[in-house]
């Protein structure tokens, strides 16, 4: 299946949505009060049908006492999972560590395709490494594309 | 797919029960590598005999044969004593067997290596190969 030009990010667009993780995302998460942090929250959760393509959104999150977990993505990224998992519905998770010297995680969520290349769905920035987030951040990303894009993403492999 | 992380293995059987769950053959070799150092190139070639097989059959019947050429040889005491028990335990239970091809979708490759790249992109350029702590990584 051909994939829409206009799904696939420019340099320009994946350069901004580096700039964006970076700067916006994390940064502005710094020296949040739980108040303060919910009204940034507030004020990051767009629809994702109102966002652009290639714009980040926040698609779900939870802070606890003890656990923070946020999920985000762009529309553009959610649409190419789609059309992905209609040809293969092979996911491919993966974690990272090291970027902070605490128990700060962020994982990765992608389809892979024949040729090796991902094609990521949403990352997830999460402070516990267990079950618990782990299937959130999935059963998360199952209701996401099921709201938007009427997608019920059953993967088999 | 994804390495032999527990929770990401539980996980994923709780969101998809239907779904195989394809295992990284560069993650197991790089813990059998660091686990035995001193006889991994050997040790490399049955793993990589395993990793190619088809059917879940043979994959054990290998397991089988690799066993009885280990056990008969005297050099690979060592072996026998610690990586047989090791290996069973670890990557023949049933959750992380599958890191055969005959597990994994066709064509697909065997690794995860396309996510790990993508994660030392972001350790490498975005974050300059720093560990930082809270306060810094916010900045």
């Amino acid at each position: 299946m051909e994939l829409p030009e206009e799904i696939l990010p420019t340099s320009i667009q994946l350069t901004n949505r580096r700039f964006y993780l970076k700067k916006e995302i994390l940064k502005d998460l710094k020296g949040k009060t739980l108040g303060g942090f919910t009204n940034w929250i507030k004020k990051m959760n767009q629809k994702v049908k109102q966002c652009g393509l290639h714009d980040f959104v926040i698609i779900s999150w939870k802070l606890t006492d003890i656990d923070f977990k946020l999920m985000f993505t762009t529309r553009a990224l959610l649409l190419n999972a789609v059309l992905q998992a209609m040809n293969g519905q092979y996911l491919s998770i993966d974690s990272t560590h090291k970027l902070v010297n605490c128990d700060f995680k962020f994982t990765t969520f992608a389809t892979v395709t024949e040729s090796q290349k991902i094609a990521d769905i949403c990352y997830m920035l999460h402070f516990h490494e267990d079950n618990e987030a782990f299937v959130y951040g999935m059963k998360e990303l199952q209701k996401t594309l099921k709201e938007n894009f009427k997608f019920s993403w059953k993967p088999t492999v | 797919m994804s390495d032999f992380g527990p929770w990401l293995t539980k996980a994923i059987s709780t969101v998809f029960p239907q779904a195989s769950q394809g295992k990284c053959y560069f993650h197991l070799k790089q813990n059998i590598k660091k686990k035995f150092p001193k006889h991994f190139p050997l040790l490399e070639k049955y793993i990589e005999a395993l990793s190619l097989c088809v059917h879940e059959d043979d994959f054990d019947d290998l397991w089988q044969i690799i066993k009885k050429d280990i056990k008969k040889n005297n050099g690979l005491k060592e072996i026998e004593e610690r990586f047989i028990p090791y290996f069973e335990n670890t990557y023949m239970a049933p959750q992380n067997k599958g890191f055969y091809i005959g597990k994994l979708p066709p064509g697909y490759g065997r690794t995860n290596n396309c996510l790990e790249g993508h994660h030392r992109y972001i350790k490498d350029e975005i974050f300059q190969k720093r560990s930082m702590d809270m306060g810094n990584f916010f900045n």
